[in-house]
């Protein structure tokens, strides 16, 4: 069982960038299982993905890294009792630390082959972001596996360019992907590093 | 810790490293990850009579109102102001990122005499009481026929207006907004049957 654990910032199209992943794996006839946790006690992700045809187990009302860490693992744990699935897709909310996330996917003791962070960073908003919020922002991409700097099909080329090289001089270690989740552009390079 | 922020191991103020986060976590125990974000995130529920086209524009335009409101509250709006409109037959997702781009639209939902919602707003730097208010505002403001399944004007010293005279028995909050009532005394089944979906868009079309 593989668990990958979507970290980004609010807004950075983590939601289609798990449908994307799911619908990959469900293709292959893999079972998949899809944890939504949102910060509000309104869910709307949840209600987004039951429309696109996914079933999802939602976690609103706080943050899974924190406040709701122990619903997470009883949440994983009931996932790996009653569906046994060969991927779980976890989407924390997008004021979440993904590294806390991997830490609770580890100690909930289901026993994963393999527990990715995948960093997604929005080209939209990235100068935004590390301007007003970049220590929080370097606190989500620290412990990333690969990086994708989603919404390429809506970004200049100069600033995809100074995105991906301010992440590469932060993370040199760090694999780095311009993606669009929404029109799938160069998301075959992120799914070859996954298999 | 040196004064350029190096703790004596070659580690320095900006390190990210697992036992550097451990630390600093340590220093800000007691704290979520949405406080030291300054995040704050607030949702409202509901359901809409009468969903079509025209409803879909209003309540984007609803979006755009609270996006603009916490871009002048904060001074920049970082997060995103969402909403699910769905029912039995689909749904549709309006979601706003970014001001300039605007609300974006996914899914479908045929038009129907009942659909329900999910407001939310998940952002930066605004007070959470403030943000609740602007969006049961903005909801009022759009003069979609709906029912809100909370609601608390507590924050508030002013009243919201209602236009109808009585509540549904399945509404009994009093948050209705719009509605043509028939006769006094009609119950919500009877109201939706004869206020329907189609019946209203002709009263537009007049």
């Amino acid at each position: 069982m593989n668990v990958y654990i979507l970290g980004g910032f609010l807004g950075s199209g983590k939601t289609t960038l798990l449908m994307r992943i799911a619908s990959a794996y469900s293709a292959k006839g893999s079972r998949v299982a899809i944890v939504v946790n949102e910060m509000g006690e309104i869910g709307v992700d949840g209600a987004t993905l039951k429309s696109e045809g996914y079933d999802s187990v939602e976690l609103p009302n706080g943050c899974i890294c924190c406040s709701l860490s122990g619903t997470l693992q009883n949440a994983l744990r009931s996932i790996k009792k009653d569906v046994d699935p060969d991927v779980i897709i976890i989407e924390p909310t997008g004021l979440a630390l993904p590294h806390k996330v991997a830490e609770l996917v580890h100690i909930s003791m289901i026993e994963p082959d393999t527990t990715s962070v995948i960093g997604i960073a929005d080209i939209q908003r990235f100068d935004d972001l590390i301007t007003k919020k970049e220590e929080f922002f370097k606190r989500q991409m620290f412990s990333a596996d690969v990086i994708l700097i989603n919404k390429s099909d809506i970004a200049e080329p100069s600033k995809m360019e100074a995105a991906i090289s301010w992440v590469k001089k932060e993370y040199p270690d760090t694999p780095i992907i311009p993606v669009s989740a929404k029109t799938g552009e160069n998301l075959d390079k992120f799914f070859e590093r996954m298999a | 810790m040196s004064k350029d922020g190096d703790d004596g191991v070659g580690h320095g103020g900006d390190c990210h490293c697992p036992e550097c986060e451990a630390r600093k976590e340590g220093l800000e125990d007691g704290r979520t990850s949405a406080e030291m974000a300054g995040g704050v995130a607030v949702g409202l529920n509901g359901h809409i009579h009468g969903f079509n086209a025209d409803a879909e524009a209003r309540l984007d335009a609803a979006l755009m109102d609270v996006g603009r409101w916490i871009e002048s509250e904060a001074g920049y709006f970082l997060g995103h102001v969402k909403m699910a409109v769905y029912n039995d037959g689909g749904g549709i997702t309006l979601n706003l990122i970014d001001l300039k781009i605007g609300v974006e639209h996914h899914g479908r939902l045929e038009p129907c005499e009942r659909a329900d919602f999910h407001f939310m707003s998940a952002v930066l730097d605004v007070d959470p009481g403030e943000l609740k208010h602007r969006m049961h505002h903005a909801l009022e403001d759009t003069g979609v026929d709906m029912c809100l399944e909370e609601h608390e004007c507590h924050c508030h010293d002013h009243g919201h207006e209602h236009n109808h005279d009585h509540d549904h028995d399945h509404c009994a909050h009093g948050h209705h907004h719009d509605h043509d009532h028939v006769e006094e005394g009609a119950t919500a089944r009877d109201v939706e049957k004869k206020d329907s979906f189609w019946s209203k868009l002709r009263r537009k079309k007049q």
